[in-house]
């Protein structure tokens, strides 16, 4: 339930720095995703948020009490680990029953409260069994029940999707904005999967080296990244990025993409030499510019189709235009094209991202557009 | 396809009574009666060439023969139980605390080496410092040499062991609100569970069949199984039969120990 | 986490203090009596230099080191060969795995047994009177002299053949099992002969075990001298003397205690570097 308040936490491990400065604040009673590729350091923040370590600087306070060097228990937070950490020796009730164990309640409140959480996580069915007798979904959840039996204000799950199915995935996405909303607590989502923030859109902080890159909500990154990582993290399939050179002609600012040229109106935004250009799959658009939803300001280039994915009710074909790596598009139906046909591609100016050299981000086309 | 099979099985079938034929021969001796021992044509057959004869086994079990695999029990038991606990600490300590210090690679290298250390270039040593001490033919000097022996061997066994146990169970357990102690007992070592059996029986069975130390550290009173053979060897007539059956009687945990604990016999030497 | 008053280095104190109250007083010991040597009811005189000199120029020692590069050697080669071609003729020739199991647990047995143990069911065989030559003798052929000056060290790398033959056997029949059935099935279908299946897909799986099970093999040879004991008493005269067996005697029989030390401390720096490559191969994978 607490306002989570991290200020200047610094970690390292093996000598080197794996959480540099990390200042973040996580509103009480939210569900705060924390996004990064891997080795970014979410693990290592949630387990010092969680109080299994201890940062080397900083401090950690939760309603402005400091808690920094306080443990989990104290804390009262909880944790579901990546692999689940289910006790194979104990049956699944053991395990949930496993924390209040330690805190020497009486067994008919242990059973009361172990069968509450078990029945709202709907397990109760399987609470006799052992882990290795679960499926992957059930042991989630009663690693999720181990953690809310003791009452914790803080639930921390680390990559808790990772080994389901994906349907099972779906289910517990659900379960967690249900557990959310009734409960109370505040839960911190630590993930490598873009689609977790895509389900919990409100509260997303993106890591990576160890340092936070952006904190926001869905739209606030997908629309204005801060730089390249986060524009390719966010978003249903990777950003197409394609390096451009800038060059002057009469009035206005070209850029060289190598598969055709963007004509921009001269503005500061665009200095140097050098200049990445960024295109969500989502964006482009097959065929001509008849078939386009906007007027003016098209791109238009052609290629050979390499690979023609379908998914679910969807197309993502990867392009061979001459470039180092080919052009992914995302048609929202079923296209199927065979490889080696050549296609013709078309995306709007305006939706395009532009970063600068070093990928951090400049801004849209639109804005310099207009 | 199907000659080379055969003769792959012929080579197998070979070796199998390479393998096979010194243990056979050596039940037989324990069975017969010394002068059918060593026969021209041997007897090798019991009941078509010789009669069978409880003469060895009555030997041992009525003199002090019974008393020597006693005392084997007794050493190898007592060292192994000392060893355990030390060993599991320390091994989980090599295990999930390899930076620090007396757990890290150098530490546990230094442990290795004792396991490689020639027993015959200690021996002289230890000999003479149980002896200063007053204490040669004694229980303590054998078994606190044993448990000094055996723990290298446990800590490589358990550490491979607790090093299969997922740290975040542990990490679970301590946000559970356990401290050390508690999720020692309560966790790691019954997860452990056939894991601590397997080392408890591997390290007792390196001890049942030592021989160098039980020769030397002991004497009149204190005699194992394998320190007796050699005294069935003084005087004219070697009791052969009686080498067989205490051959026969000393296999037998061995073997046991062999089929229940076959999963983890690798571990010995690979480690995991 | 608070509670920063736990070490691990206390998880290590145990086993440490248990191990030094021997050691320590074993390396002081062997150090002290390579320096000094006491004659009985003499006092101590400096000895390091004569002993390092009686080392570098005896040539029994010599010998005896020779001896035991020959019985440790041959003795591993065997065993890793041999142990190979088994592990290899039960995964092939014989389909069913619950037959194969008991088979190799058969033949896992004598590895199982004391050293003391084998070394006498070995000696009921090679003894003059013996079984083995029982059974020559009976066949109408002239019995062996398996333990004569020019066949006992052979005769005792049989007997540690016997013994421990599995276990190369076991570790190399691990690592074949590991090896995934596809790459046999494409090398069949790429009608690649035995040996460049061998080499091609075998091979790379089950070399670290072959390394791992040879070095084994060859430390714990030269280290245990149970079955000279026990068997040829090192002769007869030095043909079955190894290194330990020398020491052995120096240190029991003729009782050069400092003389003794000073091998055993050369014995143990030997041993040291041995077991520090072996900690090299076995961190290497």
């Amino acid at each position: 339930m607490p306002t989570i308040k991290l200020i200047n936490i610094c970690k390292r491990s093996n000598g080197s720095l794996i959480l540099k400065n990390i200042n973040l604040e996580i509103p009480n009673k939210s569900l705060y995703v924390v996004l990064g590729p891997p080795r970014s350091g979410k693990s290592a923040l949630g387990r010092i948020i969680a109080g299994l370590d201890t940062p080397d600087a900083g401090r950690i306070l939760f309603d402005d009490k400091d808690v920094t060097d306080l443990g989990p228990v104290e804390r009262n937070v909880s944790m579901v680990f990546q692999d689940f950490a289910l006790y194979p020796h104990l049956t699944a009730f053991d395990n949930i029953a496993s924390p209040l164990r330690k805190l020497k309640l009486p067994k008919e409140e242990i059973r009361k409260r172990v069968l509450e959480v078990a029945e709202y996580l709907k397990i109760s069915q399987r609470l006799t069994h052992y882990p290795s007798e679960l499926s992957g979904g059930e042991k989630q959840r009663v690693a999720i029940a181990r953690a809310l039996v003791k009452g914790a204000q803080i639930i921390i799950l680390d990559e808790p999707f990772l080994r389901l199915d994906l349907k099972v995935r779906e289910d517990m996405r659900a379960e967690l904005h249900r557990l959310q909303k009734d409960v109370g607590v505040n839960v911190i989502l630590l993930s490598s999967d873009p689609m977790d923030a895509m389900a919990f859109p409100e509260n997303i902080a993106f890591m990576q080296g160890g340092e936070l890159v952006q904190v926001g909500n869905l739209i606030e990154l997908y629309e204005n990244p801060k730089n390249i990582s986060v524009a390719r993290y966010v978003g249903m399939i990777e950003m197409n990025v394609i390096q451009a050179k800038i060059a002057r002609k009469n009035d206005k600012r070209i850029l060289d993409t190598g598969i055709g040229e963007i004509t921009l109106p001269i503005t500061p935004q665009l200095s140097g030499s050098e200049i990445l250009v960024g295109i969500r799959p989502e964006h482009i658009h097959i065929g001509e510019e008849g078939g386009h939803p906007y007027a003016g300001n098209i791109f238009t280039f052609e290629g050979r189709v390499k690979i023609s994915e379908v998914i679910g009710s969807e197309t993502i074909i990867h392009l061979d235009v001459g470039l180092a790596e080919p052009i992914r598009i995302l048609i929202p139906t079923i296209y199927k094209k065979n490889p080696g046909e050549v296609l013709r591609a078309t995306f709007n100016i305006k939706d395009v991202y532009l970063f600068n050299a070093n990928g951090q981000f400049i801004c849209r086309g639109g804005s310099i557009l207009g | 396809m199907r000659s080379s099979h055969i003769l792959g099985l012929i080579g197998l079938a070979i070796f199998g009574v390479f393998i096979l034929g010194p243990l056979y021969i050596t039940i037989i001796t324990a069975i017969k009666n010394i002068n059918d021992v060593f026969t021209i044509p041997p007897k090798l057959i019991p009941y078509a060439d010789f009669q069978p004869s409880s003469e060895a086994f009555d030997f041992i079990f009525n003199t002090r023969g019974k008393y020597t695999f006693v005392t084997s029990l007794i050493v190898a038991s007592t060292a192994t139980a000392i060893a355990l606990i030390p060993s599991l600490l320390a091994a989980y300590g090599f295990s999930r605390y390899p930076k620090a210090a007396m757990n890290d690679e150098r530490s546990f290298f230094t442990m290795l080496t004792l396991r490689m250390v020639p027993p015959f270039a200690v021996v002289l040593p230890i000999f003479l410092y149980w002896n200063q001490l007053g204490l040669f033919d004694t229980y303590p000097s054998l078994i606190w040499t044993y448990t000094v022996f055996s723990i290298p061997l446990a800590v490589w066994l358990l550490k491979g062991f607790v090093d299969d146990v997922s740290p975040s169970i542990e990490d679970a357990a301590k946000v559970d609100g356990y401290g050390f102690l508690d999720r020692l007992r309560r966790y790691i070592i019954p997860i452990l569970g056939p894991a601590l059996a397997a080392t408890i029986a591997l390290v007792w069975l390196f001890l049942w069949n030592e021989f160098l130390f039980a020769l030397k550290l002991g004497g009149s009173r204190i005699v194992t199984y394998t320190a007796y053979l050699p005294q069935l060897r003084v005087g004219q007539r070697v009791q052969w039969n009686v080498l067989g059956a205490i051959g026969v009687l000393g296999a037998i945990p061995p073997l046991i120990i062999l089929i229940l604990f076959r999963k983890y016999l690798i571990r010995v030497y690979l480690g995991r | 986490m608070p509670k920063k008053t736990f070490s691990p280095i206390f998880l290590q104190i145990p086993v440490t203090a248990i191990i030094w109250s021997l050691v320590g007083f074993v390396l002081v010991w062997l150090i002290y009596s390579f320096l000094y040597s006491t004659s009985p009811g003499g006092q101590p005189t400096f000895a390091a230099l004569n002993n390092l000199i009686t080392m570098f120029s005896d040539s029994r020692l010599f010998n005896a080191v020779l001896r035991t590069i020959y019985y440790a050697g041959v003795g591993t080669v065997i065993e890793v060969l041999l142990g190979m071609l088994v592990a290899l003729a039960l995964v092939n020739f014989i389909s069913n795995t619950t037959v194969r199991f008991v088979v190799l647990m058969i033949f896992l047995t004598p590895m199982a047994l004391s050293e003391a143990i084998a070394s006498h069911t070995w000696l009921m065989l090679l003894t003059p009177q013996g079984y083995l030559n029982s059974i020559l003798r009976s066949l109408g052929l002239p019995p062996v002299g398996w333990l004569s000056e020019s066949m006992a060290l052979t005769s005792l790398i049989l007997a540690d053949v016997w013994q421990w033959t599995s276990l190369p056997l076991l570790l190399i029949y691990a690592a074949r099992v590991s090896v995934p059935q596809e790459l046999y099935e494409m090398a069949s279908l790429e009608r690649l002969s035995a040996f460049k299946t061998f080499r091609v897909v075998t091979w790379p799986y089950i070399r670290n075990a072959v390394v791992v099970a040879a070095l084994l093999r060859f430390i714990f040879m030269y280290i245990t001298i149970d079955k000279i004991l026990l068997i040829t008493f090192g002769g007869p005269g030095f043909a079955t003397e190894t290194l330990g067996y020398y020491i052995w005697m120096q240190s029991f029989s003729y009782r050069n205690i400092s003389y003794a030390a000073t091998l055993s401390l050369a014995t143990l720096i030997g041993a040291t570097i041995v077991a520090y490559i072996f900690w090299r191969v076995m961190t290497r994978r």
